[in-house]
């Protein structure tokens, strides 16, 4: 290399890097004297559903960006954090329950409550969610965004060709001793690779074509099971934390929890279910798409948000039903909402909780929500968005009736639940290997204790 | 390298029977054939993939071909689909501006290669051409930064390009290794102790300051080492994901590898778009496969030289 | 490892004094201004390596005697992080698990790039094999993680669909606590194995051929020469291959971020995965901090014991 070369190289380099800067800051301090309120979430579906919203506010207020943001689930946390650190957060930001606690006790979520009061917000409007995002402080920090629960979702040329119809799975009944007739449909629906069904004599277990149910157990980081056992653990009156919300310990010893895993244990090892490992890798849930599109699977039990998709699977008809009935005949589902939050170093509050209120109002949930990918909090936003979907041909009303039937349980906020997750899921994961038994649970009860108080 | 374009002497033994193919040769070829199937098979499976319709992907997934072949993926990759689109097909209708983040990435890539491989280069330089007292002791302190796992010095660079308020352009995603490689340092300082001495000492005899030498003699001579250090650092660089993750908040200066990350599992349980996200891999490794395609042979050669020299 | 290639680079111009003093008489008045250039030619890598990567360093010792959540200051606790590092029954599960994926991956990666070299050695000199084989080099780590994740997933990847149909069996891969390090350490393997391969076939060409040629006179058949001829001439390329490979596998991470994060049952929680939980996912930098300086001192002692075993094995063309 000459030096004449070299010269020239590190003339280029020096100006690349000084364009580089000018442009960094450029950026930084705003285009054209305007204001710019930027907003994160973790889901492409709602990113795409909320610019419709952001549209709004913008023409409403002139001068006013509304900039969202989306980063994939596994990199979105740490995108956060680093913020939080740099002093580059966005200014509201979609939440998860799980994060609720340390990141109030780093003093990095608004407290709502001044500007609820100020403004005269009404809570009223949410019908599910609000208190999953009350602080132990007692104060608010997060507006509900959406509620998440689960249904069974089915393949219905299967159903039909085992013999069952779409309405014998509206009244499933299930007991962790014989399954109920929520079993006696997953072994109908179970064949072997020869076409023996589950229930019958000569099935080969150890090389099923068709499972009739999912994977029940832990499914990728998911210790919470709100798609898998948690709805039928609770239908046995089993609630996870001793308390309400801010639990001191997680009853896991409890004879109600310990008989449904052994319940779901048994299941798979007849054959009925896969293991959690057999339709995806460790690290990542298996999605209902994947699940049912391979036509392995018969009967699936999958996160409302899937509905949207599942429902207009190409090639396979997919029907959805309620939950199970526990033997007291009730149903329960855990329904988890996520959060609208304000980062406490925002430097626009007033126009931020502008904007965060107007995403928590029919004006802007009813449009977003009418692509069927979420729920929203407000119930005649639901509606507006069963109606449109209906139009579609997706039935959302399986959701709708488990909110207005009363059988939705809040998902308690509870603290430290990264560490929570990474001691707890292991435990669970040993359990359905069969590398443990039932002495797995004292021990994911202590460290629930151990960790639910400890302090940060 | 010269040495390895003259023909290598086989041994006698598979030399003497060349007309018909002795068993081991035939076996060596089979071996051959197999690691290059593997290794050239997953290309395929991107493309192949990249060319599906992603909805349908589950419903024939031992197809060699695409299945239900659409542009749709590479449409949704490059940002040209329409939302409604997007989503008929499995994704999830997210708009995205390449070629502001193929810009970003080229200009990351290089900035970073021309500085980092330039300090590098004259450090080498210092470490084997010059005597000086100290300079082995400086030189292992360098190298013990080739065993600092990168997650102990993480977190302190990210705050202290904070506190230089370097965090919204391309000087903070650059700076922490625009000057110093453990690596390139040690790769180069190894090469020029190998360099001859005898035009070095003709120079200084003819009066030639050090520096002088260092830019007409060891430097010209150190050509191709340089040039494959730097497709070594911009290949790196290129495919760097953490750093750039915690460091660029701003779409200016958001590099590629980065950006197509919108096509990863947006939510657990969420159906991957597997389609979109192996039409990004392919546009985001393509600039990677020109360069490889233009200097294939180059690259190849000078990889060589890590090892030898 | 600068000792490795450092010894055997002590020809011509070398660095090694003695010989340089052998040569015609030293010129001193050469090395008159040397020191004052070369702290001026050294001074960016210097500031560079102060500044991003012994400051951080000092900065993670510090921590690693804090209580450190990131957002609030650093409170000094003593030894009580290197206490729990000792008592901490994960850290040393995840140093196996560790150790194990190092082992698989140099061993296989090693044999296997040699082989592949050394069959390339005797079969072509075609650029375009040897390009062929390289490109899993050019694409990411992450990239990497997701097409293999892709190509193995259970259901929809197409080698366990080949392996269904062949073998009847259904490997899990990396949903299988036996098989999920193995997994990841053939991904590694995969993505090293074109890089290492072109490294030791140029080495092979540095081999001079008289070398062969009094090996046959002798009448020493083909296994023999590889193993007596080839393989000690090619050590310190080996060692070099080794080593790189070593600390590259110790501190092993995105691949195992997009496949497994670590599951399932903690089956392949490597160090650093387990330091990015603790750090990133709890916040809890101070021990994480531990960890990765514990780590660290592995790197040293395991190179050190590397260059020991290299410089043992100095035979060379001597």
């Amino acid at each position: 290399m000459t030096t004449r070369l070299r010269r020239r190289l590190a003339a280029a380099a020096a100006a690349f890097a000084c364009t580089a800067v000018a442009s960094g800051c450029g950026a930084g301090a705003g285009s054209g004297g305007g204001t710019t309120v930027n907003w994160w979430t973790w889901d492409d579906k709602q990113a795409v559903a909320y610019q419709e919203c952001a549209d709004a506010f913008e023409k409403q207020h002139p001068g006013v960006t509304v900039k969202i943001t989306q980063y994939d689930s596994t990199d979105y946390f740490t995108k956060l954090l680093s913020g939080f650190v740099a002093d580059t957060a966005p200014d509201a930001f979609m939440n998860s329950v799980q994060y609720l606690q340390q990141y109030a006790s780093l003093k990095q979520l608004m407290p709502l409550d001044p500007l609820i009061r100020k403004s005269g917000f009404d809570m009223s409007r949410f019908s599910v969610g609000v208190n999953d995002w009350k602080y132990s402080d007692g104060q608010q920090y997060g507006l509900p965004m959406d509620w998440a629960s689960a249904a069974m979702y089915y393949n219905e040329d299967m159903l039909r060709k085992a013999g069952y119809t779409p309405a014998d799975v509206e009244h499933l009944t299930w007991n962790p001793k014989d399954g109920g007739t929520f079993e006696k449909l997953v072994a109908h629906l179970t064949v072997d690779r020869r076409g023996v069904r589950g229930d019958q004599a000569g099935f080969d277990k150890r090389h099923v074509a068709v499972y009739g149910i999912g994977a029940m157990g832990p499914l990728g980081q998911d210790f919470n099971g709100l798609t898998t056992w948690r709805p039928f653990a609770s239908s046995l009156g089993w609630r996870i934390g001793n308390t309400g919300n801010w639990p001191t310990e997680f009853t896991y010893d409890d004879p109600r929890f310990v008989a449904t895993m052994n319940y779901f244990r048994r299941l798979t090892d007849k054959g009925f279910a896969p293991t959690a490992g057999q339709f995806t890798s460790a690290g990542n849930a298996p999605s209902g798409s994947q699940l049912l599109g391979s036509r392995k699977i018969a009967v699936y039990e999958g996160g409302s948000w899937e509905a949207g998709t599942l429902l207009k699977l190409p090639g396979t008809k997919v029907g959805v039903g309620p939950l199970v009935q526990g033997p007291t005949g009730r149903r329960a589902e855990v329904s988890n909402a996520n959060g609208n939050t304000i980062w406490s170093g925002t430097r626009h509050p007033e126009l931020t909780w502008e904007w965060v209120s107007y995403m928590g109002s029919a004006a802007c949930q009813t449009p977003a929500s009418r692509t069927g990918t979420f729920l929203p909090s407000i119930p005649s936003a639901v509606n507006s968005s069963v109606r449109a979907m209906a139009g579609q041909g997706v039935d959302l009303s399986v959701f709708q009736a488990q909110e207005q039937g009363g059988q939705l349980l809040p998902n308690i906020p509870y603290a430290n639940g990264t560490a929570l997750q990474g001691s707890l899921l292991p435990l669970l994961q040993q359990f359905f290997a069969h590398d443990r038994d039932d002495d797995v649970f004292p021990q994911m009860a202590k460290e629930s204790r151990k960790l639910l108080t400890a302090q940060q | 390298m010269t040495s390895a374009t003259t023909p290598l002497p086989r041994p006698a033994a598979i030399a003497g029977r060349r007309r018909r193919p002795a068993p081991g040769r035939v076996l060596a070829w089979a071996y051959l054939v197999v690691v290059l199937a593997v290794t050239v098979f997953p290309f395929y499976w991107i493309l192949r993939t990249a060319l599906s319709n992603n909805l349908q992907l589950p419903s024939s997934p031992s197809s060699l071909l695409p299945v239900d072949f659409t542009w749709g993926a590479f449409e949704r990759a490059l940002g040209l689909a329409s939302r409604a689109q997007a989503q008929a097909q499995g994704g999830s209708g997210a708009s995205l501006d390449t070629p502001l983040y193929l810009r970003n990435s080229i200009i990351y890539a290089t900035v970073q290669t021309v500085l980092v491989v330039s300090c590098s280069a004259a450090a080498a330089y210092a470490f084997a051409r010059l005597r000086w007292r100290g300079r082995d002791a400086v030189f292992n302190v360098l190298l013990s930064a080739l065993m600092v796992p990168t997650i102990l010095t993480l977190l302190p660079n990210f705050v202290f390009i904070r506190d230089v308020h370097q965090l919204n352009g391309f000087t903070g995603l650059i700076l922490p290794g625009a000057f110093f490689s453990a690596f390139n340092v040690f790769f180069l300082r190894q090469f020029m102790l190998g360099l001859s001495r005898e035009t070095e000492e003709a120079a200084i005899m003819d009066g030639a300051g050090r520096l002088r030498i260092f830019f007409r003699i060891t430097l010209p001579m150190s050509a191709a080492p340089i040039a494959t250090l730097s497709l070594l650092t911009f290949i790196n660089t290129w495919n760097e994901y953490f750093w750039p993750l915690l460091v660029s908040n701003n779409d200016h200066a958001r590099p590629l590898t980065l950006a197509l990350g919108v096509f990863k599992q947006s939510s657990p349980q969420a159906a991957p778009d597997w389609a979109g996200l192996m039409a990004a891999t392919l546009i985001a490794a393509l600039p990677m496969l020109a360069l490889f395609m233009a200097f294939g042979r180059r690259i190849v050669d000078s990889i060589g030289f890590t090892g030898i020299k | 490892m600068a000792q490795i290639v450092n010894d055997r680079q002590a020809g011509p111009g070398g660095a090694a004094p003695g010989r340089r003093r052998g040569r015609s008489a030293p010129p001193a008045v050469h090395h008159r201004g040397d020191a004052r250039l070369a702290w001026l030619l050294i001074t960016p890598a210097v500031a560079g390596f102060l500044v991003f990567f012994a400051y951080p360093a000092a900065r993670g010792v510090y921590y690693s005697f804090t209580s450190f959540h990131i957002l609030v200051p650093a409170r000094w606790v003593g030894l009580a992080n290197w206490d729990e590092l000792l008592h901490d029954g994960v850290f040393w599960h995840s140093l196996g698990v560790t150790v194990y994926f190092v082992a698989l991956s140099v061993v296989f990666g090693v044999l296997l790039s040699l082989l592949t070299a050394v069959v390339m050695h005797r079969l072509t000199r075609s650029t375009v094999v040897r390009g062929l084989i390289l490109l899993p080099f050019l694409i990411s780590g992450v990239v990497t993680a997701l097409v293999w994740q892709w190509m193995l997933d259970p259901q929809l990847g197409i080698v366990s669909q080949v392996i269904e149909k062949v073998t009847g069996l259904h490997p899990l891969f990396f949903g299988d606590g036996a098989w999920a390090v193995p997994s990841l350490a053939a991904v590694s393997v995969w993505k090293s194995l074109g890089y290492n391969a072109v490294l030791i076939f140029a080495g092979l060409g540095t081999i001079p051929p008289t070398v062969y040629e009094a090996g046959r006179l002798d009448g020493a058949s083909e296994m023999q020469m590889f193993r007596r001829l080839t393989v000690p001439l090619l050590r310190p390329i080996l060692v070099m291959v080794v080593v790189l490979t070593v600390v590259g596998s110790f501190q092993v991470f995105d691949i195992v971020q997009v496949t497994t994060q670590g599951g399932p049952a903690n089956a392949s929680l490597v160090l650093q995965m387990y330091i990015y939980r603790k750090g990133f996912g709890e916040l809890d930098f101070g021990y994480a901090s531990t960890m990765s300086l514990a780590l660290f001192v592995l790197l040293v002692a395991v190179t050190y014991a590397q260059m020991r075993l290299a410089r043992a094995g100095e035979s060379d063309l001597s």
